[in-house]
């Protein structure tokens, strides 16, 4: 009954890894970002032969799970729960928490602090520093001027380094 | 600290998500599961005009063309296996038993009553009549909160495999009614004009190149495929997800041309929300 678009299940396959890391980088919890990537696939399906002829799936995917996860958190998710396997996918490591002094590790103020930037803020970044994708790039994906994109790249990159430039600090003194 | 020490550190961040499970199967069974939900919205005839969202799936039959289907217990529809055929590449779906009404509370098991020949999969329709949240058996679940009591959905499921019966999940307390109809789900196949466009509605295929509307003028008509991604590049397919994206996308409204099937011959307008998202 369902029959499936040339190239979808091997693009699937190949890229999903990648593309539930930038889900768990936009959402922090690991239910959620399977959730949101594969309801981005599954928006994704109908128009995959344009999409794939176009040449940049892997960007139309992106761009979708950037916008149903402003809509997420823009008002109540009424999209489907998380699916079977779901709840086997890992927390956040505990041993990233503490390190072996019992001082606060870095990739949790980072993980904190990516996680109060506003919205557009955080996608910025994640777009920019976590895929590595160019400004031009962002812009398509979050549907804003280029000059957006640098200026909240700007601002949640400031704020990442201040969280860590306080969490330095604050080792220093206890030293 | 440098873009680069950034760069690093976010890499880093991500804990291990290791996929032990066939994410493409669930996909599919997203996608099918969607696309029963929209042939359910056709049905009942929720696709208002005036927000003229392209033309989901279509369900036909002789029960259902007199209009809604209640949830009146006392409500026994008449089988029908009579096809009316819809907008090229839509499914029909033709009811092939009597609408059965089955009243729980909490978990319970939907008797549905012997499968007809050629039947290939079950109408649902469910209504909560308490707050809480209902299951489906193939996962599907609708949560109803005091204000939103009673309210419906359907959607069509897979036969049961093993058996003429259906599991309903529900917290204790949950009270809800389910009707059901064995109906057969057949696909169509686009049109194509003589420009080799195809036309019709989007399905497990793909998108044609004109896709199926309802003009604000209230006719039916073809928008291009590439018109509606120009406006947005998750263009509603059905009437609760183009509700979704006016709430989400603000008050700017992009209309694009409505065509005869040839692609050509202008007959309206067609309006969509677009904007920068939420």
């Amino acid at each position: 009954m369902s029959s499936e678009p040339a190239g979808f299940r091997e693009f699937v396959e190949a890229r999903s890894a990648a593309l539930l890391r930038t889900a768990w980088m936009l959402t922090g919890n690991a239910a959620t970002a399977e959730d949101l990537l594969q309801t981005a696939l599954a928006r994704t399906w109908p128009h995959w032969h344009r999409i794939a002829d176009g040449g940049h799936p892997e960007a139309y995917v992106r761009k979708v799970m950037v916008r149903l996860n402003s809509r997420r958190l823009s008002r109540r998710w009424n999209g489907e729960r998380p699916s079977d396997g779901v709840g086997l996918l890992p927390a956040l490591d505990p041993a990233m928490d503490r390190d072996d002094h019992g001082q606060i590790d870095d990739r949790l103020v980072l993980l904190e602090a990516l996680t109060t930037l506003p919205l557009r803020q955080r996608q910025a970044v994640v777009l920019r520093y976590f895929d590595d994708l160019s400004v031009d790039a962002v812009a398509e994906i979050m549907n804003s001027s280029t000059g957006t994109v640098k200026s909240q790249t700007s601002k949640g990159l400031a704020k990442l380094r201040s969280a860590l430039a306080a969490k330095s600090l604050v080792e220093q003194e206890e030293s | 600290m440098s873009p680069h020490d950034i760069h690093d550190r976010l890499q880093a961040l991500p804990p291990e998500l290791p996929a032990t499970f066939d994410r493409f199967e669930l996909v599919r069974a997203r996608v099918r599961r969607r696309r029963r939900i929209q042939a359910a919205c056709a049905a009942v005839g929720i696709a208002a005009a005036s927000i003229a969202v392209p033309v989901a799936l279509h369900v036909s039959s002789d029960s259902l063309s007199g209009g809604e289907r209640g949830i009146d217990p006392a409500a026994t529809q008449s089988p029908s296996a009579t096809a009316v055929a819809g907008p090229p590449g839509a499914d029909n779906v033709v009811d092939l038993s009597e609408t059965r009404t089955h009243d729980g509370t909490g978990t319970e098991t939907v008797q549905l009553g012997a499968d007809p020949a050629g039947a290939t999969a079950v109408q649902t329709s469910l209504t909560c009549l308490s707050p809480g949240r209902i299951h489906w058996p193939d996962g599907a679940s609708m949560t109803c909160s005091t204000a939103e009591v009673p309210s419906t959905s359907q959607l069509a499921v897979d036969l049961p495999g093993d058996g003429d019966e259906l599991v309903i999940r529900a917290g204790p307390g949950t009270s809800w009614q389910i009707e059901t109809t064995y109906v057969r789900v057949e696909a169509t196949d686009w049109g194509v004009n003589a420009s080799g466009d195809t036309y019709g509605v989007a399905n497990d295929r793909g998108t044609p190149e004109l896709v199926a509307v309802v003009a604000t003028n209230g006719q039916e008509a073809y928008v291009y495929a590439d018109d509606l991604d120009s406006v947005s590049n998750t263009a509603a397919t059905s009437p609760e997800e183009a509700l979704e994206q006016q709430e989400a996308q603000g008050d700017e409204t992009v209309t694009i041309p409505a065509y005869e099937s040839d692609g050509e011959t202008v007959v309206g307008e067609f309006a969509i929300q677009a904007g920068d998202g939420p």
